[in-house]
């Protein structure tokens, strides 16, 4: 038994391997909010500590990220990571402060299935995506993406995968307040393009 | 006539003034019901209006406006995304 005390805009994503007959599969279930108990009766790969994409209010510590990412994993040579930051200006405006918003169930599916189509594409061992909502200032950290793998190259190019994909698919939406007001964020055309550059035609415009 | 549950999020849940509601409707697909929705006038005719970007999902999955609706289906309106 497995237990979560979830604050409210908190949402996480478990793998859970389950078996029976022989046969085993893989049971995605997302909480959100509150306190969970999450049943592994006779599993015996829980990968609870192998959760792969956290949405949260609270900050991340990198170097905390990574050690779980690669814990025990003799095989990782690599480890490549990428940190979004809130900037003071956008577009010609200060910033005072960011607010992020998300769709609760859907992010976590849409992210794990970013990094199911990273898993496809490289030969990468492990990744795994913090993003933060609420209100965030100048400074603070947004986003973390890490990927480890036996070699440097598919690291560097599914961390870059990963983000460009995440900035057109995944369900969050950035307000700004300004000295002139509040204003949404747009999206920007330069995002499509980057994941064209994978070869994917997404639209988000 | 099915009922499927509507979602907003980010500006279009601040032009409609909520973030879910339950509809009946009888549209055949994602288009006809935003078509509905643009029927209903202000609040919805502004921000869901032809010409603005407007993405959907069906049962927390990115899709098309051609995907085909399904009673009891969760259906989300926002537009275009800027997380990361």
């Amino acid at each position: 038994m497995v237990f979560l005390d979830l604050s409210p805009a908190t949402s996480v994503a478990v793998q859970v391997l389950r078996k029976r007959r022989g046969k085993a599969w893989w049971w995605l279930k997302t909480y959100v909010g509150g306190s969970h108990r999450v049943a592994c009766r006779k599993c015996h790969n829980c990968t609870m500590d192998k959760q792969r994409v956290a949405i949260q209010t609270e900050d991340f510590n990198l170097t905390d990220e990574v050690a779980r990412l690669r814990a025990g994993d003799t095989r990782v040579g690599a480890v490549c990571s990428f940190i979004g930051t809130v900037r003071d200006r956008n577009d010609g405006c200060a910033v005072a402060t960011l607010e992020l918003e998300h769709y609760p169930g859907m992010t976590e599916k849409a992210i794990e299935a970013i990094l199911d189509a990273a898993h496809s594409r490289f030969d990468i061992q492990a990744c795994r995506v913090v993003h933060r909502v609420g209100v965030l200032q100048p400074l603070d950290q947004i986003v973390l993406v890490a990927v480890s793998s036996s070699h440097r190259g598919q690291s560097f190019q599914a961390c870059e995968f990963i983000m460009d994909y995440l900035k057109t698919q995944a369900p969050f939406w950035k307000k700004e307040q300004t000295p002139q007001g509040a204003r949404w964020v747009d999206a920007r055309v330069a995002d499509d393009a980057a994941l064209q550059r994978w070869g994917i035609a997404a639209s988000n415009g | 006539m099915p009922t499927v549950t509507l979602r907003f999020f980010a500006s279009i849940r601040e032009a409609v003034g909520h973030g879910s509601e339950e509809c009946q409707t009888a549209a055949p697909d994602l288009a006809g019901l935003r078509d509905e929705l643009i029927a209903r006038g202000a609040p919805y005719a502004d921000s869901l209006a032809r010409g603005r970007s407007v993405r959907v999902a069906l049962d927390q999955v990115m899709c098309s406006e051609a995907q085909a609706l399904r009673p009891g289906a969760e259906v989300a309106f926002f537009p275009p995304v800027t997380g990361g």
